[in-house]
């Protein structure tokens, strides 16, 4: 997938990505120091920021289709940001099936969707607690049932693993690779963190002041 | 044209001057109270004293008027004109100004306090460095008051004379007496493009850095304390002066309940109809507020100019031919789009602002409006809602400055004790102002009570 003119300007800072592949499956990452941009681009890509230049091609069976030219509901993306923003008043369960209630899936077939991701996760006997009593790791993986319900066109990691103690980060990242792998979803992951990368990702770009670059 | 043009000059100075000095003098006494609001403790303490200190800013300017009339009139003549004005709004305002600045400096100035304790500096450098650390909050709140000070009708109309009138006062006699449209108009434009020149001013970030309590205790003020709360309760004990002798009178008079009672079913009306149309407001802002430029127009500080707004529906509306229930539903639908920026302020934007991140997500999911808000806000900011719509009745109780423009005669209490006002029957008007924030205050109360309801149902 091809995106272009991914530019912006903010205070005293420009995003300009001129043209950027991502490969079409597997974990790309994004890598950075703090300030560079990475949320920005991902912000833009979800379409929570307005970018009026960009294009983002994806092959579709019916052809290309432009993402950046679709709403933000109508965009088929999912992601999973660094505090997870799960809704703390509905219990695991309800966060995951909200998405599927979002895209009208059919109850059946959400509630099969829900058991296969709560047993792939682990997260089977959580489903029925509220989301503010979790700890960091379950939050985590809920989210990330949440994101992949769908079965998305597009996942965004947005640093997902820093807010995990690093004890569990090992688990987690290879429980995120393994389900991204088996749901074959091109996944975008945010991260600074080298050990990260070296676990889940194929290809790895670098941007820097508002640019990127094959090398870091 | 020429007479039109003297008096925009002659108000516009009047006005700038009120402006100025009513919203400095509130930050003045309000940063110096601040320092006396974080001795007090919290729990119960430091609510009661929150509270009086936040009373007279919350109450409708009703209650700031009777009061200030109640604490000057038995002694000596009131100063109707400038000063009238200038007292009424620095007795409004100056204890918002205590509060948030002494939250401020609770939340922003730990840092400063220890390192100027570890220092060994003396008491007065560390008041001086704080007050110099809270310029940024006491600079925002001065243009703030600078605006709701500019912009007052309510105040002015009762107290103001002929120095004391504002552009919006202006635009009322100018509608009143000529019925001017194109006059008021421009006067209103003058009025939003004045404003529209402090509206980037207020942007207040409060950091979460909680300091020691022992460490507050070194800029703890207790004078400032005592005198802040001393004149805070001033003003409630104002506004209860004459109520006996009010009550008496009205005892006496089987004609005058009679009266009243018609004029509380009124504001009963007006309450809560603005209560609910508060709530639908806000249940469109949630659906709306995903767009910055609707975020933009409602923290803003131009709010539409209430007399502009009343003549407007008078022009359009053929309110004399309508009934008295048409007529008050009216002037709620005008009211409550009249006060929605200010619950903006006050709560509503924290609603959204709060719930940034899990609208976000709610979004790339696909949710649509209707799931978002009955799944995700709906549940969360019940309690929220329903405080907004108690404080909207609230205001509405005190709202005569409005309803004047529209309702022909006294058709509620508000209205009813403003003209008492006017005739200088302090007593009556006293009970009737009582009277008029006690159905307000039920209505609130109820709001409150619908809200935990809601909120256990949803649970």
């Amino acid at each position: 997938m091809i995106i272009r003119n991914l530019k912006k300007e903010y205070d005293g800072f420009q995003l300009d990505i001129a043209e950027w592949q991502i490969n079409d499956r597997g974990i790309t990452a994004l890598s950075g120091p703090s300030g560079s941009g990475k949320t920005s681009i991902i912000r833009i890509l979800l379409g929570l920021e307005e970018c009026p230049s960009l294009s983002w091609v994806i092959e579709t069976p019916e052809g290309p289709l432009d993402l950046a030219r679709l709403p933000i509901e109508k965009r088929n993306l999912a992601v999973v940001f660094q505090n997870y923003e799960l809704f703390p008043h509905l219990s695991a369960g309800d966060n995951i099936l909200f998405a599927a209630q979002a895209q009208k899936l059919a109850k059946d077939e959400a509630k099969r969707r829900l058991k296969h991701l709560a047993d792939r996760l682990g997260i089977g006997p959580l489903l029925e607690k509220k989301a503010k009593v979790l700890s960091g790791g379950e939050r985590q993986r809920v989210a990330l049932a949440r994101a992949l319900i769908r079965q998305p066109r597009f996942l965004f990691l947005d640093e997902p693993f820093s807010a995990l103690d690093i004890e569990i980060r090992k688990d987690a990242r290879a429980l995120v690779k393994s389900i991204v792998d088996e749901y074959k979803t091109p996944t975008l992951l945010v991260s600074h963190d080298p050990a990260d990368i070296e676990a889940l990702a194929s290809q790895v770009v670098y941007v820097r002041s508002g640019h990127i670059s094959d090398k870091p | 044209m020429e007479q039109f043009l003297r008096e925009l000059n002659s108000v516009f100075a009047y006005s700038l001057a009120q402006a100025l000095i009513s919203s400095f003098l509130s930050v003045a006494i309000g940063l110096f109270g601040a320092f006396g609001v974080i001795g007090l403790r919290q729990g119960w303490q430091r609510q009661i004293g929150e509270m009086l200190l936040l009373l007279p800013g919350l109450f409708p300017a009703l209650f700031i008027i009777l009061s200030t009339l109640n604490l000057i009139m038995p002694w000596t003549k009131f100063p109707f004109g400038i000063e009238g004005v200038e007292i009424a709004h620095v007795l409004a305002n100056f204890g918002v100004v205590a509060v948030v600045l002494g939250r401020a400096l609770e939340s922003k100035l730990g840092g400063v306090i220890e390192i100027a304790a570890v220092e060994g500096a003396s008491k007065a450098r560390t008041v001086w460095q704080c007050m110099r650390g809270l310029s940024a909050e006491s600079t925002a709140l001065f243009f703030f008051l600078f605006v709701v000070c500019f912009t007052s009708f309510s105040v002015p109309l009762v107290l103001g004379a002929r120095t004391g009138a504002t552009i919006e006062v202006l635009i009322y006699r100018e509608m009143l007496k000529h019925a001017a449209l194109l006059h008021a108009a421009l006067l209103a434009i003058i009025e939003a493009a004045f404003v529209f020149c402090f509206s980037m001013m207020l942007r207040i970030g409060f950091s979460q850095d909680r300091p020691q309590p022992r460490f507050l205790r070194r800029v703890f003020l207790p004078q400032a304390m005592y005198l802040t709360l001393l004149v805070s309760v001033l003003i409630v004990a104002g506004s209860f002066h004459g109520l006996p002798a009010g009550v008496k009178m009205l005892m006496s008079s089987a004609d005058l309940r009679a009266d009243l009672f018609g004029r509380f079913l009124g504001s009963l009306f007006e309450c809560a109809a603005v209560s609910v149309l508060t709530g639908a407001f806000f249940v469109a802002i949630f659906f709306l507020a995903r767009r910055t430029f609707f975020d933009t127009i409602l923290a803003g500080y131009i709010a539409p100019s209430l007399v502009l707004t009343g003549f407007v529906i008078y022009l359009l509306v053929p309110v004399e031919q309508l009934s008295t229930v048409a007529r008050l539903a009216i002037i709620s639908f005008g009211f409550a789009f009249l006060i929605l920026p200010s619950l903006y302020r006050l709560r509503g934007r924290s609603m959204v602002k709060s719930l940034e991140g899990q609208l976000d997500i709610a979004r790339i999911e696909g949710a649509g409006h209707w799931l978002v808000f009955r799944k995700v806000v709906w549940p969360q900011r019940i309690h929220d809602f329903m405080w907004i719509c108690g404080i909207a009745a609230l205001w509405a109780s005190g709202d005569f400055a409005f309803a004047t423009l529209l309702s022909g005669h006294d058709i509620t209490l508000a209205l009813t004790a403003q003209t008492l006002m006017g005739g200088y029957r302090l007593e009556l008007a006293t009970v009737v102002t009582w009277l008029s924030l006690l159905t307000g205050g039920a209505i609130f109360l109820l709001c409150r009570q619908l809200g935990q309801f809601f909120e256990s149902e949803t649970a």
